[in-house]
């Protein structure tokens, strides 16, 4: 059966989905919240490093996702 | 810093993005555009940043610590989901030729004029105090040059000179001359703007820049790195109370809602969809945008906090922390920094201001000043009169109105409140779309009076819950409804509307009128239907990726117009040039010639709506067609036709199901008769072997019996007697079998079951029996015949048993030995 374009990405898209809500998870209390406490890495306090790390990474895996090949 | 040197660096600036845009619309006229780029597409949706990111952030930061972050998150979580929204937001909106979100919104549900007027109003509401921010930030930003981070300067100076000294009135006008030059230069926005989208990516890579810039001088010049910043930071508890997470009272629900509204912003706000969706050249373009904008968004975000540390530890409260990116150099005496930093925030500003009041422009001429002007004699004159350029100068009117209402709203209201909360106040204006349009994208049973209701009551809670009670802050309204509720009513409080505590004025803001908004939408849905037209209009967004490969042929609507009433309407719109392309081109396309062809279609009308609609909207060009066109809508005798033809379809079908049964049962039963005659065949031919064989044995005793008389002419008379008399047997031996092998062929040839009838047997018996008394009395054979007393009737051909009974005598007679034999026939029923 030929298949719908639409469905055609069907693995990316639920990797497009399963990144959408891994972010919103990531970026929203109560996590941030958690890694208020605690130390600092070179005066830089965890919690500024974690959201942006976080942020990074995700733009990196979006980039992954939404350039792979169609399969 | 000298007066006349800002304002001729400014002016320099601008005459930069004026080249830019010039060279840019140049080319692409040549067929030479590099806006056909993915990273060029990524990088103009940094419109997403205004003044608000430049100046705003850092002010916001210094207030509330982190909350200035979600703005930048939600778009960057949204961009997940852009492959399958804003994907499918491009493939309508290209099949569509829509224009502006009222277009969309207006599209969706039938084309309705009511919606486009609604949305765009909505719209305006929205996003001209926001343009006004944009205006007071430019303003600001000059005046604290000017005294060269006097901090004892306040805004409220900007409002005591009269506003033709005012430099912020002067870039306005410079900005609406921008527009309309750039911005209106075409009357269907989809023939991209590449001057505009030009200038605003570059602007997007100034502002950058710039920031990047001021960043990396607080962070690395005046303080010793980030882990300097941060230590002296939480040395301070008024520093680390606001801005260290562990130690502010930061909730996740405000956070929440921060991060809700701003993924809807960066796709709903008139700006971003403009860029977006309307100046998009290719849909695989994002791809790269869905990384590129976020990356964007994260660099610009990274000095925010460093900053507003570094502005809160060196001024304390002493100086507007929207400013913090400017007065930190000017207290540094890095002037030429300070000024680079200065017109970062300024293409901050005006590349916003630029594009949304293009968007606006769009709006507002096609979806609310052509549904009144559609009437009038202007467009519906018989003249053969060209008015696309009239329907340009509306836009550049409505421009220019646009931008005059945000200087004057600057003037009065902006001027008292930071660049973020009324940029949040915006947004969750904006978040009111959402439903309605992201609802409309996938749900096909959302109606038209759905949208409407659940527009007006988001809006309505909306402006109840966040700038009534800013108006009524500065004195436009009465103080007294903030503080006792609507008409003295607890419960209708602008800040704790049904007793809710506890929720940050946005927070509360966005909850209650997304919440309202949304039920309305459903419920209201559920219980109202829908006209044909937004039935199909509804199929067509939601199925958009089954009717992108080519139109469909479902039609609910029948349409038919003058093929030159079209044209000339086409001509007046359009202008002659564009709609003679247009249509030879779809001459060429379809292989028709005009001159043959009187009466246009419904393929032909879709073509002129679709087009019109790309210059005057989707519902003005229903409107303005509607005039020329005459609808056919189905009738019910029609209806009935078409029930009719599927009801003999159906009959068909049935008979044909049938037929094809008999058939099958027809050639079992010729198989199976043509086994029976192989059956046949083979003892027909064991019959004929048998009976040659039976045959052959008398022939063969005649024949020499035959030979021995023909040899032997002297043979006794006796013995030649004998032989003659075998001959005679076995000749007669022949004639019986050859009798037989008839009588076997013409029984079987007979059809017994046609003949078949009645027949008295004892009269058949009798009768032969009298016709055959006479030969036994000649040959002296005693006979008798015993009948039954009553008679007796069987089924049978009466001939056949005459005969069978005849045979059957006169062999009797033939055999019977007249001194001995008797011959006696009874015929009795057992």
């Amino acid at each position: 059966m030929q298949q719908h374009p639409y469905f055609m990405s069907s693995n990316r898209n639920a990797k497009l989905v399963m990144l959408f809500s891994l972010a919103a998870l990531l970026l929203t209390f109560p996590l941030l919240g958690i890694l208020g406490e605690g130390q600092s890495f070179l005066g830089i306090p965890n919690w500024y490093i974690y959201i942006f790390v976080v942020w990074l990474v995700i733009i990196l895996f979006l980039r992954r996702v939404v350039h792979q090949k169609e399969d | 810093m000298s007066e006349a040197s800002i304002i001729f660096i400014s002016i320099g600036y601008l005459c930069l993005l004026f080249a830019i845009a010039y060279w840019m619309d140049r080319r692409s006229r040549k067929g030479k555009s590099i806006t056909n780029n993915p990273y060029i597409y990524g990088l103009s949706l940094a419109i997403y940043c205004t003044a608000w990111t430049f100046y705003g952030s850092v002010g916001k930061a210094a207030s509330s610590g982190l909350d200035f972050l979600p703005i930048y998150l939600g778009p960057t979580i949204m961009a997940c989901l852009w492959w399958f929204v804003l994907r499918k937001m491009i493939y309508i909106s290209k099949s569509q030729r829509i224009a502006s979100i009222a277009d969309f919104i207006s599209a969706r549900y039938g084309k309705s004029t009511f919606l486009g007027i609604l949305v765009t109003i909505i719209a305006a509401t929205c996003i001209i105090p926001y343009i006004s921010i944009q205006l007071k930030a430019v303003a600001v930003s000059y005046d604290l040059l000017k005294h060269s981070g006097n901090i004892a300067w306040s805004a409220d100076d900007a409002l005591l000179v009269p506003f033709y000294q005012d430099t912020a009135w002067y870039i306005t006008i410079i900005l609406a001359v921008f527009t309309i030059l750039f911005g209106t230069r075409k009357l269907d926005p989809n023939e991209r703007h590449d001057g505009l989208v030009a200038a605003v990516v570059f602007e997007s890579i100034f502002k950058l820049v710039a920031f990047l810039a001021i960043g990396i001088f607080v962070t690395f010049g005046v303080f010793d790195g980030f882990g300097d910043i941060f230590r002296q930071a939480a040395e301070k508890a008024a520093i680390a109370e606001t801005i260290f997470i562990d130690q502010t009272d930061m909730d996740g629900w405000n956070w929440f809602w921060l991060i809700l509204i701003s993924m809807l912003a960066s796709l709903l706000l008139p700006r971003q969809f403009h860029i977006a969706v309307v100046e998009n050249y290719k849909v695989d373009h994002i791809k790269q945008a869905s990384w590129i904008f976020p990356l964007y968004l994260l660099i610009i975000n990274i000095f925010v906090l460093p900053i507003a540390i570094g502005g809160m530890l060196k001024f304390g409260d002493s100086t507007n922390a929207d400013m913090f990116v400017l007065s930190l150099p000017l207290l540094e005496n890095k002037e030429v920094l300070a000024l680079f930093v200065a017109i970062g925030g300024f293409s901050a500003s005006t590349s916003m201001v630029i594009v949304a009041i293009t968007a606006l422009g769009i709006m507002i001429s096609n979806n609310f000043v052509l549904p009144f002007l559609l009437n009038s004699s202007t467009i519906k004159g018989s003249a053969e009169i060209d008015i696309s350029g009239r329907l340009l100068g509306i836009r550049r009117l409505s421009v220019v109105v646009v931008l005059v209402i945000a200087y004057g709203y600057f003037r009065f209201v902006s001027a008292k409140y930071s660049l973020v909360s009324i940029g949040l106040i915006s947004f969750a204006g904006v978040a009111q779309f959402a439903p309605v349009l992201i609802g409309g994208m996938y749900w096909k049973r959302a109606t038209k009076n759905g949208a409407i209701a659940a527009l007006i009551v988001g809006f309505l809670v909306w402006a109840f819950c966040l700038p009534l009670p800013t108006l009524a802050e500065v004195g436009l309204l009465p103080q007294r409804f903030v503080e006792e509720g609507l008409f003295g009513i607890s419960w209708l409080n602008s800040y704790h509307l049904f007793g809710t505590n506890n929720m940050s004025s946005v927070a509360h803001g966005v909850f209650w009128s997304l919440l309202f908004n949304s039920i309305t939408y459903v419920v209201v849905s559920l219980y109202t239907s829908s006209n044909p037209l937004e039935i199909t209009q509804a199929d067509l967004f939601v199925d958009i990726y089954k009717y992108k490969e080519g139109s469909s042929d479902y039609e609910v609507i029948r349409r038919k117009a003058n093929v030159n009433e079209i044209r000339s309407l086409l001509n007046r719109i359009l202008g002659v040039k564009r709609t003679t392309n247009l249509l030879n081109q779809y001459a060429k396309q379809h292989q028709i010639d005009w001159n043959k062809v009187e009466v246009a279609n419904e393929d032909l009308i879709r073509f002129a709506e679709t087009n019109l609609a790309g210059a005057i909207g989707s519902a003005s060009a229903k409107t303005i067609l509607n005039s020329v066109v005459k609808v056919d809508p189905i009738s019910l005798e029609e209806m009935f036709k078409i029930l009719e033809q599927t009801q003999e379809i159906i009959q068909y079908n049935k008979q044909l199901e049938e037929k094809s049964t008999e058939l099958q049962a027809t050639t079992q039963q010729l198989q199976q008769a043509n086994e029976q005659l192989k059956a046949l065949d083979e003892l027909k031919a064991d019959f004929i072997s048998t009976i040659t064989h039976e045959l052959r044995t008398p022939i063969t005793s005649i024949k020499s019996l035959a030979n021995i008389l023909q040899d032997n002419p002297e043979l006794e008379n006796q013995q030649q007697y004998s032989y003659l008399g075998i001959i005679v047997n076995e000749s007669e031996r022949i004639a019986r079998l050859v009798n037989q092998v008839l009588d076997l062929e013409r029984m079987r040839r007979i059809d017994w079951q046609q003949e078949m009838q009645e027949v008295d047997l004892s009269e058949l018996v009798q009768n032969t029996y009298l016709s055959l008394s006479t030969l036994m009395d000649n040959k002296q054979i005693k006979h008798s015949c015993l009948l039954a007393s009553h008679s007796i009737k069987v089924l049978g051909v009466e001939d056949k048993l005459k005969q069978a009974l005849v045979n059957l005598i006169s062999n009797a007679i033939k055999f019977c030995d007249p001194e001995q034999g008797i011959i006696k026939i009874e015929l009795q029923q057992r």
